[in-house]
């Protein structure tokens, strides 16, 4: 096979200009087969000619002989078979193709051939297109061969007719010849005959002419004159006959009249054919006119014999065709479209140049190739449907989007639109297509897409607010989860139809201090109507009435022409934070205060030392009972009260060196009831229920004690001495979540939680706020210290716990402190409040100055089962004594009394009965030390305030050491 | 003979304690502070020392520290009032330091002449 060469290709429009050009069939065989050959890289190309049931095997071109000048009857070659049924031929295998006359075929090299009609209806004969290997034509090739062929039908047609015109020119030229002989015969008859004969054949002649639009003229050497026929005249635009060469030379246009020149004397000197094209400017009308004369020289009669055909029309369509064509072409090679033909099965049979951009090969690569390798697997079936609907509908199909496969590997993405291409018949035999690379636009929408999702994705997920609103009416068009959950709304509620006019009733917005707002004031009004961008903080209601202070901010959108389009307002629910916030200013203020208290507390101590020590000393100096002596003890009694006051604000503001201990909680507890009860009023009910401890929790019981009789203390005042229910529980709960209180937030764990709640009065919000300040009460002067509260606050932060507050104006109160469970209960030694108590009926002498506790202390011995006797004052406690010493078995006495310590009163006690079990009770001095003490004869030691298994226990113990029972 | 030497900035504080040892039939004498004290310890040789913890020039703990080092045989007692800027109490470290009795301000009288006979009839 020969090697395609594509830039030696003619396409289709080159062999219709070659062909047009054509004035014999031997230049239209040798510019089709030449043509053809080259094209399908053949090894041989036929030109076979019918001739009745003939064909003639005209001229061929090969690498060895076919059958040159050879007839077969048409029903016994493949070129008959091809003109009989108006169709082309494509044999793979000559030997297997009953239409081949084997033997005629089986001493030639043909393997495979191509055979196509020329001209489809009533062919002229046909082309024959022979491969000594086996080979199937592409339709493309075929395509090409058919086009060949038709357009050779058109020239062999012209041919034909030119040839019958010319050899009618001849006969009649002859015949003129022949009857101007006769004419100048003797006879006269004859000539007149013979001049009529001539007249009409000139007419004839003229007439052919003029139908052929072909012009003759003789030009004699002898003479120089050149004679024209009507129709040369008429053609060359003159109207006077008998010309000389050198007028004639001046017609056509001055280029080619070198060329006419020459080619007069080639033809005369030398023989060379004359046949030429040239342009005139017809003098009759300035007209240029396009020509080709065709002349035979008589070298006997020394006369140059032609003809002239007027070719303009047929030189304007050939150009407009051409014009056609390179628009036609350059359309396809310049535009950013691929444009590419498939056949009805799916091959490529046309790509344009911008393949290569595109796909980074060649398009005469993929020519011939199916489309289904370059399209993405996923996108094949997809393309195969809209080539179907294109087949199908017979009409353009635009908009199928694919992937095909650049030749680096990777994927592209391509949009076509597709129309069928139909042949002469109306016969689809085709498709032709455009497509577009859309494969930046396709990221690009990716890309957007993504960003939409992200975009979507974050505003799902925000925890702030947003609601998008279009301008001017403000219409709601977009809110997210987290707005819906600020407001506590369905979506359908609070957005659809909502309108400036609407948000404020719609979204119940109020100003922080509590004032309703104007629609006009929302920041998202405010940015859709006056283009602002606006910070506010503002009150979200619910509908359970609930208000969550909510900051927002509102922006405009401007549209491309600048106005606004929209606003956008952002919005956080930062309730908890203010919360925290509040919470942190006031633990801020607690901690200032008790920095400063500590300061103060000082100075304090130093000052009351220097008041109750004179006050102390004078009130020695004056006679008892004075007016003197009890404005000193006035003194002295407002220095104590300061002095308890200064310890309070220590013990609020005091950090660390404290000794806690695993202690069960419920003992202290019972304890604080068993005192309440002694000292409350009777209208006030206290209940009690504590559950059991199985885990201690590292406390100073003391200071539990304390914050626990705070509580209580605070929860009776609340009641006003009015008939009420004070109500103290204990209980170990597991918390899984962190616990919020007015201490700070602790962390998830066991807690022992202790509630007291009462029905009094409550507090406002003002005084909730402030409950924990120090010197805060609502105490009348005089009742209260205010120190309560701050003091429980320190406590309970010590203990790495944290106390509520809820309180109902009117209702009530309710307190719960939360203390944590120790973590490791190893080597604990605690009381066992489980245990029985242990019980007496011994006298005791109780010596305390605090008739609070006193009255508690017997009501507890009582209880157990023992004779108390008091005395608030240890001067009268040692007379009672010193009167009766037997009359007691016990005495416990408290180490810190005006007058006289609890000490100096043991020893005195002593010294008159050595042997009585004296109990010391000690509070926070720590004057006492233990061991000197007991060698003083001190029996026992006990912390105060009393816990009753503490106290029990440290009865018998005594007792048992002096050898009671 | 018994003598206390009373050492504390606050002079109300300090002349409340000379009049209520001058009551008791106690010899002492004041002083200013931690350096003031020292100072007159050797011309006066006490038997008790009372002091202060916080004050200016030579703190409570400072003096406590210094005077067992020099003299210790005498007994020491710390009042104190608690502290100026932190509310913590420095009694119990003075009790550490050798501080016999320790008693917070307002001192209660009993208690107070009750270590200081204690300390009078008994050495350190």
């Amino acid at each position: 096979m020969l090697k395609k060469d594509p830039d030696k290709h003619n396409s289709i429009a080159d062999i219709v200009c070659k062909l047009s050009l054509a004035r014999d069939l031997d230049s239209i065989m040798l510019i089709v087969r030449n043509a053809v050959r080259s094209y399908t890289c053949a090894d041989g190309v036929t030109f076979i000619l019918r001739e009745n049931d003939h064909c003639y095997y005209a001229d061929e071109e090969a690498i060895t002989p076919l059958w040159k000048g050879r007839r077969f009857h048409v029903s016994e070659c493949i070129s008959g078979w091809v003109m009989i049924h108006k169709e082309a031929a494509a044999i793979q295998d000559v030997f297997a193709d009953d239409r081949i006359p084997y033997d005629i075929y089986r001493s030639t090299f043909v393997k495979s051939l191509l055979m196509v009609p020329i001209r489809s209806a009533a062919p002229l004969g046909a082309i024959g297109v022979y491969w000594s290997k086996e080979y199937l034509p592409s339709d493309n090739e075929r395509n090409y061969v058919q086009a060949a062929a038709d357009s050779a039908a058109v020239a062999v047609e012209n041919v034909r007719v030119n040839m019958h015109l010319r050899n009618q020119i001849a006969e009649l030229e002859h015949e003129r010849h022949h009857l101007a002989e006769i004419i100048e015969g003797t006879r006269a008859d004859e000539r007149k005959h013979a001049e009529k004969a001539l007249r009409e054949s000139e007419r004839d002649l003229k007439r052919a002419q003029s139908i052929a639009n072909i012009g003759s003229w003789r030009f004699d050497l002898n003479s120089g004159i050149v004679v024209a026929s009507d129709e040369t005249m008429k053609i060359y635009g003159i109207h006077e006959n008998d010309l000389t060469i050198k007028q004639v030379q001046t017609i056509p246009l001055p280029e080619y009249r070198k060329q006419l020149d020459d080619s007069l004397k080639n033809l005369i000197d030398s023989g060379v054919p004359y046949n030429i094209e040239f342009k005139i400017r017809r003098p009759s009308d300035n007209a240029i006119r396009h020509i080709h004369s065709v002349a035979e020289y008589d070298s006997d009669q020394m006369i140059v014999f032609g003809i002239l055909h007027d070719i303009t029309e047929q030189k304007i369509a050939e150009e407009q065709h051409w014009e056609s064509e390179n628009r036609f072409r350059s359309f396809v090679e310049n535009a950013n479209d691929i444009v590419y033909a498939l056949s009805p099965d799916g091959v490529f049979s046309y790509i344009s140049p911008n393949w290569l951009d595109y796909m980074g090969e060649r398009p005469d690569k993929a020519i011939g190739k199916r489309f289904e390798p370059y399209v993405h697997p996923e996108d094949v079936k997809v393309c195969r449907e809209f080539l179907e609907r294109v087949f199908e509908t017979g009409k353009k199909q635009s908009g199928v989007e694919y992937r095909v496969r650049h030749c680096d590997g990777t994927w592209r993405w391509q949009i076509s639109n597709g129309a069928p291409l139909f042949d002469n018949s109306g016969v689809i035999m085709g498709y032709i297509g455009i497509a577009r690379d859309v494969t930046e636009q396709k990221k690009m929408e990716e890309a957007l897409r993504e960003n939409e999702a992200m975009l979507q994705a974050a505003l799902d997920n925000s925890h702030a607010g947003v609601a998008i609103a279009s301008a001017p009416d403000g219409k709601l068009r977009y809110v997210n989860n987290a707005a819906l959950r600020i407001r506590g709304k369905s979506k359908k509620e609070i957005v659809e139809e909502i309108g400036i006019q609407k948000y404020v009733e719609s979204w119940q917005i109020y100003h922080v201090d509590g004032r309703p707002y104007k629609d006009d004031e929302v920041p998202l009004a405010r940015a859709i109507l006056h283009g602002e961008t606006c910070s506010k903080e503002f009150i979200v209601r619910r509908d359970n009435g609930e208000d969550r202070i909510v900051w927002a901010n509102a922006a405009p959108i401007y549209g491309r022409n600048g106005n606004i389009v929209a606003g956008i307002v952002v919005f956080l629910d930062v309730t908890e934070t203010r919360r925290l916030n509040e919470r942190l200013r006031q633990a801020e203020k607690m901690e200032s205060i008790g920095t400063l208290a500590g300061g103060i507390a000082h100075d304090f101590n130093n000052i009351l030392g220097g008041i109750i020590g004179y006050a102390d000393m004078s009130l020695e100096d004056v006679p008892p009972g004075s007016i003197l002596a009890k404005n000193l003890q006035r003194i002295l009694d407002g220095g104590e009260r300061a002095k308890n006051l200064v310890r309070q604000i220590l013990n609020f503001s005091r950090r660390g060196n404290e000794e806690r201990t695993p202690q069960y909680l419920r003992p202290v507890l019972k304890e604080v009831i068993e005192l309440l009860r002694a000292s409350l009023p009777s209208s006030i009910e206290l209940k009690s229920n504590l559950a059991p401890d199985t885990i201690p929790v590292l406390a100073d019981p003391t200071q539990i004690h304390e914050i626990v009789m705070n509580l209580c203390t605070n929860a009776a005042h609340a009641m006003n001495d009015e008939k009420g229910v004070l109500d103290v529980t204990y209980k170990e709960v597991v918390f899984d979540q962190p616990i919020e209180g007015r201490a700070g937030t602790v962390p998830p764990g066991m807690y022992s939680v202790i509630g007291v709640q009462d029905n009094g009065c409550g507090m406002d919000a003002i005084t909730l706020t402030r409950l924990f300040e120090p010197f805060f009460t609502t105490k009348p002067p005089g009742k209260g210290t205010g120190m309560g509260m701050a003091v429980l606050y320190g406590i309970v932060q010590r203990h790495n716990g944290t106390v509520t507050v809820e309180s109902i104006p009117g209702k009530g109160t309710s307190v719960k402190v939360f203390l944590p469970k120790c973590q490791e209960v190893r080597n604990v030694t605690v009381t066992d409040e489980n245990a029985p108590l242990e019980r007496g009926t011994e006298r005791i002498l109780l010596v305390d100055d605090e008739h609070v506790i006193s009255d508690m202390a017997t009501h507890l011995l009582t209880n157990l089962g023992y004779n108390v006797t008091i005395f608030n004052d240890p001067i009268r406690a040692l007379k009672a004594f010193s009167e009766n010493p037997d009359s007691f078995d016990v005495v416990i006495t408290d180490q810190t009394m005006p007058n006289m310590s609890g000490l100096d009163l043991a020893k005195e006690l002593l010294d008159i009965k050595t042997d009585i079990p004296i109990i010391l009770c000690t509070g926070y001095s720590k004057l006492v030390d233990e061991e000197k003490a007991l060698a003083a004869g001190i029996a026992g030691f006990l912390s105060k305030p009393f816990r009753q298994h503490s106290i029990a226990h440290k009865i018998r113990f005594v007792l048992q050491k002096k050898g009671h029972q | 003979m018994n003598r206390v030497l009373i050492i504390d900035d606050d002079e109300d504080m300090r002349s409340m304690l000379l009049q209520l040892m001058e009551r008791v039939g106690i010899e002492a004498i004041g002083a200013r502070d931690g350096n003031d004290g020292l100072q007159q310890f050797d011309a006066f040789q006490p038997n008790l020392v009372i002091t202060d913890i916080v004050m200016p020039g030579k703190e409570g703990l400072e003096t406590i520290i210094e005077m067992r080092r020099k003299y210790p045989d005498v007994s020491i007692i710390a009042i104190s009032g608690g502290g100026r800027v932190g509310p913590d109490s420095y009694l119990p470290i003075a009790k550490q330091f050798g501080a016999r009795y320790v008693f917070a301000k307002p001192l209660n009288r009993n208690e107070f002449l009750f270590a200081v006979r204690q300390c009078l009839s008994t050495k350190a």
